[in-house]
């Protein structure tokens, strides 16, 4: 390519008209922002990622932190950046605030309602030590016929401020999931 | 549209389904921007319409590998992801007043004859015309207006070039710009004053 001198590119700079230069200028995008949309871009990515693999190894009785790492883990995508995007602070400390949150990263996931649902109590036993025992015997390798019902059966057992704190989490996670975006 | 930038996005579809870290990156290059705009056009303030525009590009790529796009030879996946904004848009009013949101339309979408905003209507002109450059051109527009180098010397670093041939690439490139777009009546469209900060 034929070399300009820096004269001769600067007054092709300074001859374009201004209406390109506007219309250039509709373009321009600040680092920010242009960090942001790339950070949301692999977001996406690993969570279309984790969406396979979820679809391929389905509801397993596990509290949801340790469900979602082991998914990622297997995965080969970070789950931090995820939840950083999505604002959950810690999966292993549900707050109803967080119901939304929680409600668009299981739809993002393709995970159901319910599932979540389950996912969640199981978080609040285990950390009433209800059913860690049978919880923590549960590893990737084997996965019990009665998941749901091993599930159920923990939620049953929770504390009454757990299952209030389980059905605040849900009422939030449940508007998410009613709004049909 | 242009054919190149139409051969490039009608192919997104299937490269996001096939789960390529670049195409997620390619969507939101292609159309982060212009997003942003639109949604300044609908009224929704600065923030709100950069936090919108970074949703979208989460959620819409996902919509794609969810199945919700479904190619048909009448219809594009450029005017679904269209279609797909503008409800964004009109979801976040309706939030605002308290409405649902209405549901996502599941069918394709046509080739609507709808109104384009000014802004929008002239970012699109340049990024078709940017399309048409050659690749080291249009690398050079691309990093030193959208991709966040302010200087030539930034761009020069990232193609790996010197900064001179960036220059150089430059201003080749807004020669061929003003020759693409001089007749496009897209281009002198007025609308909200350029530069709004995002």
């Amino acid at each position: 390519m034929t070399k300009l001198s820096n004269r001769e590119v600067q007054e092709s700079l300074e001859e374009a008209p201004q209406w390109l230069k506007d219309a250039l200028e509709t373009l321009r995008v600040s680092p920010e922002f242009r960090n942001r949309c790339r950070e949301a871009a692999h977001v996406a990515h690993s969570m279309a990622v984790l969406r396979k693999n979820r679809e391929r190894v389905g509801l397993k009785p596990l509290p949801l932190h340790r469900y979602l790492n082991e998914l990622a883990k297997t995965s080969g995508v970070k789950l931090a950046p995820i939840l950083r995007w999505l604002g959950i602070r810690d999966l292993a400390d549900p707050q109803p605030a967080e119901g939304r949150a929680y409600a668009r990263l299981a739809k993002d996931l393709g995970m159901p309602q319910l599932d979540l649902h389950r996912h969640v109590a199981a978080t609040l036993g285990l950390a009433e030590n209800q059913g860690a025992f049978a919880i923590g015997n549960h590893s990737s390798a084997h996965v019990p016929a009665n998941a749901a019902e091993l599930m159920a059966q923990i939620e049953a057992e929770l504390s009454p401020g757990a299952r209030q704190r389980l059905q605040l989490i849900s009422a939030e996670a449940a508007k998410e999931f009613d709004s049909g975006t | 549209m242009q054919t190149e930038r139409k051969l490039f996005i009608e192919g997104l579809p299937a490269r996001l389904q096939a789960g390529e870290e670049q195409a997620f990156v390619d969507f939101s290059d292609e159309f982060s921007a212009i997003f942003y705009l639109f949604f300044l056009s609908r009224g929704l303030p600065q923030f709100e319409a950069q936090d919108l525009a970074a949703t979208c590009v989460v959620d819409i790529p996902l919509k794609v590998v969810d199945g919700k796009y479904k190619p048909a030879p009448d219809a594009t996946f450029y005017a679904w992801v269209w279609k797909v904004i503008r409800t964004c848009a009109s979801d976040w009013w309706r939030k605002q007043r308290g409405y649902r949101p209405e549901p996502l339309p599941e069918d394709l979408a046509e080739e609507e004859e709808v109104q384009t905003p000014p802004d929008v209507a002239r970012a699109e002109a340049v990024r078709e015309a940017i399309w048409q450059l050659p690749s080291g051109q249009r690398q050079v527009i691309e990093h030193y207006y959208s991709g966040g180098a302010s200087t030539f010397k930034e761009v020069g670093a990232s193609l790996h070039i010197s900064e001179q041939n960036a220059r150089t690439r430059h201003c080749r490139a807004l020669q061929q710009l003003e020759k693409i777009l001089q007749e496009d009546p897209r281009i002198h469209l007025r609308g909200m004053p350029v530069g709004g900060k995002k």
